[in-house]
């Protein structure tokens, strides 16, 4: 049986995980993001399935490409979870680009509105403390990612998001970053597209976890868990970003490169979503203005 | 079709109160028959788990009484090093309710046990609390007098305190024959020297605790009629049995003993309260991750569970959390859709001994 993944970061991994756990079958990842349609059409034409998260048009494209009625279309939610990394969120320029820090993409909200009023690196240090997380909600977000998390799988009711989330959820953080699973998370995902595929494949006894590369890891960013955060789900935690270059660094390097990284930037000229919360000027401008 | 069970809370079953419990939130307790006021003056007495009880009321800058001062002349350290400050007094560990019955009566004059001091190799150490200096003292007599100050802070405890926290240890211990004085530490271990003839072994049932524990109560009530209770059971495993079994099965039967006897005195009295600490440290929903990995000691991440669930629920809140909740759907909180550039997929792909160059 061949099988075609096609999916953002998770790809790679749902396809290690999925070869451990269906050793029978072939699977073959071909991103959505980027996605060569030839070959995607070429592949897809010579497999029986069809394991797709991402935008719901580049099925009915495809498949409109695709003359296979038979092709087998298991599709499945990309996944985001913040409750361990609160503080992580987008930015946008004028233009539709990301705004980068030192970890890319992955910005600090408090770091981000600390620059935006005025505030340096060393400033901005004063703000990473457990009162002011606490006071932003960062210790309460469990709840919000997990109705997040059931939200994202209400599109893919052959899914049950209980049957991701509760054996993960006692194994302490299996996010890299708010959408890069680690491979706990992954492994877990593969399980239940697994079972979509082959009803009787014994997904549990199989310890993929062990077995596999964590890509994820090994290309890209894992985030710092704050420790209070950590604190409060019952794990560990540090003010530690591994980079994509597998350095690690703290907070005050983090802040010192992200800044150096916004200051090419007008701040009016960045847009982030959550920092219109009006709790982020609430609770951090009072800090800010008595630090100044 | 009617049944009992239906309309019942969500903590009244296991799928919603422990299953979908968010990690480090899990909170076995849903009512408080009182709680700790802000002038309230709290004391805390019992095994080594009620330290950390002590020591958070402390950081929450609540009236954590101590009637046992260390001298204010000496470091921190120092006073540290000689366990003032770590319970209210300097008892030490009061493992068992009969060593606590004791405490009482010897503080009140109605109990004086017939050993007195126990040597052992450099001096002389208290019976009662042999391991509170950090080494012995130099004579009989240094041992009497500091007993002396330190039962007088016992009397101002009983007398004084509107709370008092005592975590219940053990259920094994050494006993005297002569007069049934009861040792928080076997003779010989750290003083004196043990004798069948002298000292017997002894493991209260769940009746002798639960009669120990009316007994202590009457006491304590007596001289101070205000005084409220807080029983909590110390999820700390024994170091050691002394009955011919495993460890573990000992455990098991000692922690299920002064749990079910903390039970029944809790339903008995409105004034005595049972905080499950125990639950939150060793209930099969947790699981090893709040131990050490030598499956004894609590981890930090263990205890600040606890203390975050007694703050919530004995404690007047001093809490900073907000009650902000952001927007969960995705589309309000990512306005743009955000996904990974190609290069990342690419790398960690690669990163995954995949092929993607032909993508």
């Amino acid at each position: 049986m061949r099988v075609v993944i096609s999916s953002n970061c998770m790809t790679g991994g749902l396809t290690s995980a999925l070869s451990l756990l269906l050793p029978a079958a072939k699977f073959d990842p071909i991103p959505y993001v980027g996605v060569n349609e030839t070959v995607l059409d070429e592949q897809l034409a010579v497999s029986e399935a069809w394991l797709l998260s991402g935008p719901e048009g580049l099925q009915s494209a495809t498949l409109g490409r695709v003359n296979k009625p038979n092709l087998r279309v298991i599709r499945f939610p990309d996944l985001y979870f913040n409750a361990f990394h609160p503080d992580q969120v987008y930015a946008w320029m004028r233009d539709g680009s990301t705004v980068d820090c030192a970890t890319g993409p992955y910005n600090s909200a408090i770091a981000l509105w600390a620059w935006q009023h005025g505030l340096n690196a060393q400033q901005t240090i004063s703000l990473f403390t457990p009162e002011v997380f606490g006071a932003l909600g960062y210790h309460d977000r469990w709840q919000v990612s997990i109705d997040r998390l059931r939200h994202d799988f209400v599109p893919f009711p052959h899914l049950d998001y209980r049957d991701f989330i509760i054996p993960l959820q006692r194994a302490g953080n299996f996010m890299h970053t708010v959408n890069h699973p680690k491979v706990a998370a992954m492994a877990q995902m593969a399980r239940l597209l697994a079972k979509q595929i082959d009803p009787t494949v014994d997904t549990e006894s199989i310890p993929v976890e062990n077995m596999m590369v964590d890509g994820l890891f090994m290309a890209s960013v894992s985030w710092s868990v704050y420790p209070s955060v950590a604190n409060a789900l019952g794990i560990k935690g540090a003010f530690m970003w591994k980079l994509e270059d597998h350095s690690v660094i703290g907070l005050e390097e983090f802040l010192q490169r992200s800044f150096a990284k916004y200051d090419v930037q007008q701040p009016h000229d960045v847009d982030c979503h959550e920092l219109l919360w009006p709790i982020y000027d609430e609770v951090l401008l009072p800090i800010a203005n008595g630090g100044k | 079709m009617s049944h009992p069970y239906r309309g019942l809370p969500s903590h009244q079953f296991w799928n919603t109160g422990v299953t979908q419990a968010p990690p480090g939130a899990l909170d076995p307790m849903t009512s408080a028959k009182f709680q700790i006021q802000p002038g309230d003056q709290v004391a805390t007495m019992g095994s080594c788990f009620a330290q950390h009880i002590s020591r958070h009321l402390v950081k929450r800058g609540l009236s954590y009484f101590i009637a046992e001062q260390g001298n204010p002349n000496d470091s921190d350290e120092t006073n540290s090093a000689r366990n003032y400050g770590v319970f209210s007094a300097r008892y030490g560990n009061v493992y068992t309710v009969r060593q606590g019955i004791q405490l009482i009566d010897r503080a009140f004059g109605e109990f004086s046990p017939s050993e007195q001091v126990w040597e052992t190799v450099n001096g002389y150490v208290d019976p009662y609390r042999p391991q509170i200096e950090p080494k012995p003292w130099d004579s009989p007599e240094q041992v009497v007098q500091s007993r002396d100050e330190h039962l007088e802070a016992v009397r101002r405890i009983f007398l004084e305190s509107d709370v008092l926290v005592f975590t219940l240890g053990l259920t094994e211990t050494f006993i005297s024959k002569t007069d049934g004085s009861v040792f928080p530490v076997a003779p010989g271990v750290s003083g004196g020297s043990y004798s069948d003839d002298q000292y017997a072994f002894i493991n209260f049932g769940v009746s002798e605790v639960i009669a120990d524990l009316q007994i202590f109560i009457a006491k304590a009530r007596k001289l101070n009629p205000n005084l409220r209770i807080i029983l909590t059971v110390s999820p700390v495993p024994l170091i050691a049995t002394f009955e011919p079994r495993h460890v573990l099965v000992s455990t098991t039967i000692s922690k299920a003993t002064l749990r079910v006897a903390a039970d029944e005195i809790t339903k008995l009295y409105p004034f005595v309260e049972y905080f499950p600490s125990y639950e939150i440290i060793s209930g099969s929903a947790i699981g090893a991750p709040y131990f050490e990995p030598d499956l004894r000691q609590v981890r930090q991440v263990g205890v600040d569970h606890v203390m975050r669930i007694f703050e919530k629920h004995m404690l007047q809140s001093t809490s900073n959390s907000s009650n902000f909740v952001p927007d969960t759907a995705p589309v309000v909180s990512q306005p743009r859709n955000v996904v990974c550039d190609e290069e990342t997929i690419m790398n960690t792909l690669n990163a995954s001994g995949l092929p993607a160059n032909d993508h």
